[in-house]
This record gives C-alpha cells, structure tokens and sequence, in this order.
C-alpha cells in the first residue's frame, strides 16, 4: 500500500474515532435532555393536577363549613323556617350542593342514621359515607374509599341556633373520569388506588397500561415507609418504557389527604413519538457535522500526505532508476526536514557511486564495440547473453540466442571442454583454436579463450567466451606457408638445377680433355710446338672449367644434401685441416690452443677452415707471411678469427668477396675459382652463424664467422 | 696377370668414355676381351643371349656407367642381382655421379668398386692402373 493511503488511514482513524466517540455521547446526552424535557413537563402538569385537586379539597372544605355554619343560604333557611331537625334541613340542600358544585353532599343525624343525601339510596357512596361519619373530626377531611372512586368527603357538624348539635353533614368532589377530563391535558393521566393498586379513573379508559399498577404500587411502597417525608405530593417517581417501539415517559406523584395520609397514585404517561423526531434531528445535526469534518479531515489529510509522499515518491523513482543502472539518477528535494537530508545523502551516494562504479550502461557500449566475439554462460554452461560482435560473427540474432545451444555452432568436444567448470578447471582458463559454424554454415576459424567468472563471495557462477575470428590470419598464415613451401621448392630446383647442369657440363669437358690427349698423343711427331703448347693451355682451361663446376657443385651441395652434424673437437678438426694443407716454407701458422667444440658436421666445417687458411696462404706477403686462429666466447655463439697479415683488402671490395665466381686479382696470376668464400659464408649462414671481413688495404685480413653453441630446433628438424 | 679367359663387360653410353676405356687398357696393357652395351637393357640381352648372341663365357668383370638411356645402372645392378645365374658378376661402377643416393644404392647392390670418372686423362690411366692391380689380386671363380 502506497505511504499516501497509510498516512490518510492513519489520520482518519485518529480523527474518527474521538468524533464517533463524541457524535455517541453528544447523542446519548441529547436523548438524555430531550427525555428530561419530557418528564419536567410531565412533573409541571401533575404539579397542576395535584394543586387542582388541593384547590377542590380547600374549595369543598370551605363550603361544607360554610353550609354548615356561615352559610346564608343555610342560615336563611334555618331561621326561616325554624329549622328544629335535619330534615327540614334536607329540603333545601340540594339546591345549596347544586350551587356549591360538590358532587354530592350527605346529612347525618347524631345517632349517625342517613337523614338525607343527594345520592340515591342505591348509590355506592351512601353505606359507605353513613359508615364513615363514625368517629369522624369535626374539621373536614379527604376521605378515601378504596372500593369507590376516589372522592373527597368534607363533613361538617350540624348545630342549632340554640347549640345543639343535631347531626352531621358532609359533601365531596369525586376525582372521576370527568374531573381528569376537565384537565384538558394532552395525556394519559392516571389514578391508582393505594391500597389495593387498581385503576380507578383515567382520562383516557382506553388506555390501561401494566406497567401503571406496578408503579402504583411501588410508590404506595416507598410511601407507606417514607411517609410525610418525602412522601409529598412533589416527590414524583419517574420511568421510561418502550412501548410498541414507541418511546414512553411516566411520571408519578403521590395523592396525600389532608390528614397527610397516601392515598392513590396520581400517574401520567405520555407517548412520545416526537422523542425519536428530535433524536434523529439531533442525530442528523451531529452526522452532518461529522461529515463536513470528515471531508475536512480528508482534504487535509490528503494535502499533508502528498506533501509527504511526494518527495518519497521522488526518492524511489529515483531509487528505482539507479537500480537499474542509472547512477546519473538524481533527486530535487529542496526541503529541509529529514527527507531534504536524506535526498541530500542520496544525491551525494550516487555521485559517489558513479564515480567509483562503471555503470551498467558504460560496460553495455565497451561490449557492443568490442569486435570479438563474447558468450556469456551461466553455470550450467547455458548462453545467457552475447555481444554485438557474436551476433554479427555467427549470423544469429539475440533472440535467436536466447534458444541456441554452444553445441549448435561448435564441436562438441570443444563445448565439453567449456562446459567443464568443476575444480580441474576452477583455477584456469582455457583457449584454444578451433572453428564455428555459422548460420549459413561457412566453418570459421577462431581462437576461443575461455575465464570463469566467480561472485564476489568467490562461487562460480559461469564463465565468459571470448571468440576472435582468425580465418584472415590463418588463411594469410596458410598462404605464407604454401609461399614458403614454393619458395623452398624453387631453391631446391635451383640448386637441382646448379647440380645437373654442372654434371652434365662436365661429361663434355672430360671428353674435350680427352680428345686433346689423344691428338697429341697419336700425332706426337707430326705437330709442331706451338700446337703443343695450345693444347696444352685447352687442357688447362679445361682444368679451371672443372674448377669452376666442382665449385659449383659443392656450394648446390650444402642446401640440397642433409648432413649429419655432431660433436666437433675443434682443436683437433685444426690441426688435420693444418696437416693436410702444403704450407709454403717460410709462412707460419699459429692456432690458439682454447679451441672448443662444437655441433658441426665436420667436413663443412674443416671446409670453412680450409678456404680462410688457404686464402691466407694464397694471398701472404712476399716473406714472414702469417696467419693465426683465434677464438671468442660470444655467450651463445663462439667467435673464430683467421688473421693474416698479408696485403688486405679494400673496404670497398670487402663485398665482392664474398660473391661466387668473383677474384680480385687476374686468374693466371692466382689460380682461383672464386667459389670459396661464397662456399664458406653459406656453410657459416647455413649453420646460423655470419662472417665478417675486417681489412684495410695493406693491413692483413681479418675473416670472423660465428658459429652457435648449440644446435636450435630449427636446425635440429 | 689377371687370366687372360676373364672377360670384361662395359655398360657405356659415351662413345668417347667407351673409347677412353679402350686405350687405358690398351695403355696399361690389359688384354682381357672387352664388350660393350650401351646400357643396361642391351647388357642384360648379353649376358642372357636374349635377341642377341650370348657373350661367352659369361664376363666376370663388369664396369658400369650409371647415368644411361633406357636403363640406368642401379636398375640394371637390381636386375643383375636378382638374376640367379648372373648374381655374382663382379662389378666396378665407373660414373660422373658424385650423388651419395648413388653411391648407396650401388654399394646395396654388392659392387666392388665406385669410381668416379677424372676429367684429366693422367687421372683415368691412373685410376684404371690401380683397377688391373685389383684384379690381378682378387682370386676370381
């Protein structure tokens, strides 16, 4: 749930809960007042009921005092008539009960007989009132009778002019249907009897209700023990009922004689429908209220929540933006409660962060400019993603990806290898060159390499392929082989050829010399001198011819022929190469005796000895000509020096020396083919060492070659 | 003296190597009868007596070229050996070919002698001298 609606929850919860609290008891207290209203009402009318009936007992009194003794009427008629007896008296007293308004009135003579009454003898009064006079005060009193109707008896004595007592009279209001009548009031007015709590005269007789005749008796209950003390006739009991849904107040006082005595109930019920009227009123004030204040506490709330949740809204996009990479994500709080603090915090981690972090998009542009190929794996080995490069290298697009398999574009053998991340591998990383096929099925020769990639508690979690497309390279690595191949071939040609044309050239020469033997030999007396002589000089330039193509043949020889290379004691190989060699008398040679050995095969190697000490020879000084051998450890390399001191050579021809067929000095002066050197700086070279000339002219030479210590792979194969 | 009943094969296609031959032998007086064949087919139907008459009695002696037409030596030195009746003919190899191939497969091959031609004619009479004193050493069969 969004912050928003909490804070309006939480708001509304705070304010409803006191405002329903307050609408109950606002409510409770209306009810309260309303039905306070009702029942003082009901206490002002029994209050009028009572002193109406106070106001009759006074008024009855008054007149039975005033029939009996003041009364004019009385009187006149009295001592009109010389009233002797209560009978006379009778004949003009229903005119004086008609005048007074008594509901009755009754004269009783001394020995308490009936000598007249208003009533009829069948009247329910008469036995009763004839009974009661009995003992009666002379003052008049409220008599109850609790089989009758409530009524008032005032009785009087009766007494002659001359002061003697002739009897009684009395006279009462009766308190009937027709005197409650006479109230006018707008409800139920009720008399119960106190003795035996029955109903004995209503306003209304179609009104009896239950509950009166309990009430009736539970306040002629409280009377009987709290008589003359609270017991007056402004003690009321009050009660509410619900009667048929219908609200009821009931309001009762007490009747009380003059003689304080309690007599009957005096009880008003009123039916108040206008109760549920005024709560709902009240009720209706109270909820319309509360909504204008729900509405308000709404408005506010919403207003005090957005202005919360906005910026925390503000803060979690941005959030969110920067878990998706995005660390340029910023957010604009400017306030400067703790959410402006925690925008601040926030906006200074992401600058940090940026600055620390290669962003995810950052590494995103390095991949798609990468021109290899990259797979990523997980650690099942599946592909889980790819570059731009592998997309364009095997022809699939990155959905198309999603559903390949490395099995579907390379060896399987290889796929195992990759797919392998168990602890063989764990520590290493893995490349080789092999081929993929492509979507179009064009087989591509690439170097795959292959690193584990672990999280950052160290456990593997996949490995990442780097592919490089090498078909270029291998086709340009193929056709400089196959050039190679071409070229050693030619040079195994030329020298074929170098090897056949020098022998076939030879089997002409021999037959030339041949010829010019036996010329000379069957004609020996018939040529002359010059003739001999010219053949003489034929054979010797068939002599240098052969020279020439021995030389030949033997510098073919060296890049045709394999020969077997061994241990070579170099002191020793000196020495038979000295041996072997016709030294002019006079020329001395020195050889350094830290010679060393080396692999060599040893006839080119004496060959190379050879030429460089007979060269030494072949071109001495006229006397003390020398020559001496030396050598020089080079670290991988020896380095051996043939000096002599004879007349040098020019910078400028140090070149030519080395060219075949080439002499610096005329051929009939110095017998040489020129194929020396030539023959010695190939065997050096052939050998991977190099030779050097050091000479001036007139100042000796110098020829150093070096010569390897070891035999190298190459050589080797 | 080699026996003078020895004769002597040579397996030449050089007119003038052939005829070099012949005056060295006439020089150094070998008087053993000399064949020719110009190479090794016509030397084989020779010594077979196939198309040819057969040269008798059978030389025990052949010198052989190598660099022939049609046959060169080493095939008919192959074909020599694997001949029961012709296998133990003693044979010199007198050639330009300096080739170690050469040199092996001939020595393979049992022969008794490698010779490379001299292109100077004192050096032939020499090397054929030394040839004859060979012979005259070797006990034949």
């Amino acid at each position: 749930m969004k912050i928003r609606y909490k804070l309006i929850a939480a708001f509304l919860l705070v304010v409803l809960v006191p405002l329903a609290f307050i609408s109950y008891m606002h409510d409770a207290k209306m009810s309260e007042a309303i039905l306070k209203s009702y029942e003082d009402n009901n206490k002002s009318r029994l209050d009028v009921v009572q002193s109406e009936i106070e106001r009759l007992t006074a008024s009855a009194e008054n007149y039975i005092h005033f029939l009996a003794n003041d009364s004019a009427l009385i009187k006149a008629s009295y001592y009109a008539a010389e009233l002797e007896s209560v009978q006379d008296l009778a004949r003009i007293l229903p005119e004086a009960r008609t005048k007074v308004g008594l509901s009755y009135l009754e004269v009783i003579d001394l020995n308490g007989k009936l000598v007249f009454s208003t009533l009829n003898k069948d009247s329910p009064y008469s036995a009763h009132s004839m009974h009661k006079t009995e003992g009666m005060p002379k003052t008049a009193v409220l008599w109850f009778n609790s089989d009758m109707q409530e009524y008032e008896i005032h009785k009087a004595s009766l007494i002659t002019r001359k002061k003697v007592p002739i009897g009684y009279m009395h006279g009462a209001y009766v308190l009937d249907k027709k005197f409650l009548q006479q109230l006018s009031l707008n409800v139920t007015v009720s008399l119960f009897d106190a003795d035996s709590g029955v109903l004995t005269a209503a306003n209304d007789h179609d009104i009896e209700y239950e509950w009166g005749r309990q009430f009736s008796s539970q306040l002629a209950e409280k009377c009987k023990h709290e008589i003359d003390i609270n017991c007056g006739s402004d003690a009321y009991l009050v009660r509410r009922e619900i009667l048929h849904g219908v609200h009821h107040v009931v309001v009762a006082s007490p009747l009380m004689s003059l003689a304080g005595k309690f007599f009957g109930a005096l009880i008003i019920t009123e039916e108040a429908p206008q109760i549920h009227k005024d709560l709902a009123n009240a009720r209706g004030s109270t909820a319309m209220m509360s909504g204008f204040a729900l509405i308000i506490v709404i408005f506010i709330g919403s207003t005090l929540a957005a202005g919360l949740s906005r910026p925390i809204e503000a803060l979690k996009k941005a959030a969110e933006n920067m878990g998706r990479g995005n660390l340029d994500a910023r957010v604009d709080i400017k306030s400067k409660d703790e959410l402006g603090v925690l925008a601040t915090t926030f906006n200074g981690m992401g600058k940090a962060l940026s600055k620390t972090t290669v962003s995810k998009n950052y590494v995103e542009k390095i991949l798609a400019s990468m021109g290899d190929a990259l797979f990523v794996l997980n650690e099942n080995g599946d592909i889980t993603r790819v570059n731009q490069a592998a997309s364009t290298m095997l022809g699939y697009s990155d959905e198309e990806f999603q559903s390949k398999q490395l099995s579907d574009f390379m060896d399987e053998s290889i796929v195992d290898d990759i797919r392998d991340l168990s602890a063989d591998y764990q520590q290493q990383n893995y490349s080789r060159e092999t081929s993929l096929v492509a979507r179009d099925g064009t087989r591509l020769s690439v170097y795959l390499s292959r690193a584990l990639l672990h999280d950052d508690g160290g456990n593997l979690i996949g490995a990442v392929c780097l592919v490089k497309d090498i078909s270029a390279l291998m086709l340009a690595e193929a056709t400089l082989l196959e050039k190679n191949r071409e070229l050693e071939k030619s040079n195994k040609e030329l020298d074929q050829f170098a090897y056949v044309v020098s022998h076939d050239l030879k089997a002409p020469l021999r037959a030339i010399s041949n010829l010019a033997q036996w010329i000379e030999e069957d004609n020996e007396d018939k040529i002359d001198e010059d003739s001999r002589n010219n053949l003489n000089l034929m054979r010797a330039r068939v002599l240098r011819m052969e020279g020439l193509i021995n030389g030949m043949l033997e510098f073919s020889r060296i890049g045709r022929v394999e020969e077997d290379v061994q241990e070579v004691n170099v002191q020793q190989l000196l020495g038979d190469v000295v041996d072997s060699m016709p030294v002019p008398e006079g020329f001395s040679i020195s050889i350094a005796d830290n010679m060393p050995a080396v692999p060599a095969n040893k006839v080119r190697l004496s060959q190379v000895f050879a030429n460089l000490i007979s060269n030494a020879i072949k071109y001495r000084r006229e006397e003390g000509g020398e020559a001496d051998v030396s050598v020089t450890d080079m670290g991988k390399f020896y380095q051996f020096n043939v000096h002599d001191n004879g007349p040098g050579i020019a910078p400028a021809d140090h070149g030519k020396v080395f060219e075949i067929f080439k002499t610096l000095n005329a051929r009939d002066k110095v017998e040489s083919t020129g194929v020396g050197l030539t023959l010695v700086k190939r065997i050096v070279e052939e050998n991977g060492g190099e030779i050097i000339l050091e000479s001036e002219e007139g100042e000796g030479a110098c020829f150093s070659f070096t010569w390897p210590k070891y035999i190298t792979e190459n050589e080797a194969a | 003296m080699m026996d003078k009943s020895v004769t002597i094969l040579l397996v030449e296609d050089d007119e003038i190597d052939a005829v070099n031959v012949q005056r060295a032998f006439k020089k150094v007086k070998i008087t053993n009868p000399l064949y020719r064949a110009e190479n090794g087919l016509e030397a084989l139907a020779m010594l077979r007596g196939e198309g040819v008459e057969k040269t008798i009695p059978t030389p025990k002696i052949i010198l052989l070229d190598i660099n022939m037409p049609k046959m060169n030596g080493i095939e008919f030195l192959q074909a020599l050996r694997a001949d029961p009746d012709l296998k133990g003919i003693s044979v010199v190899v007198l050639t330009t070919s300096d080739e170690d191939r050469d040199k092996v497969a001939a020595y393979d091959l049992n022969v008794a002698g490698y010779v490379l031609k001299p292109v100077q004619p004192e050096k032939f009479i020499e090397a054929v001298t030394t040839l004859d004193m060979y012979w005259n050493l070797m006990e034949m069969p």
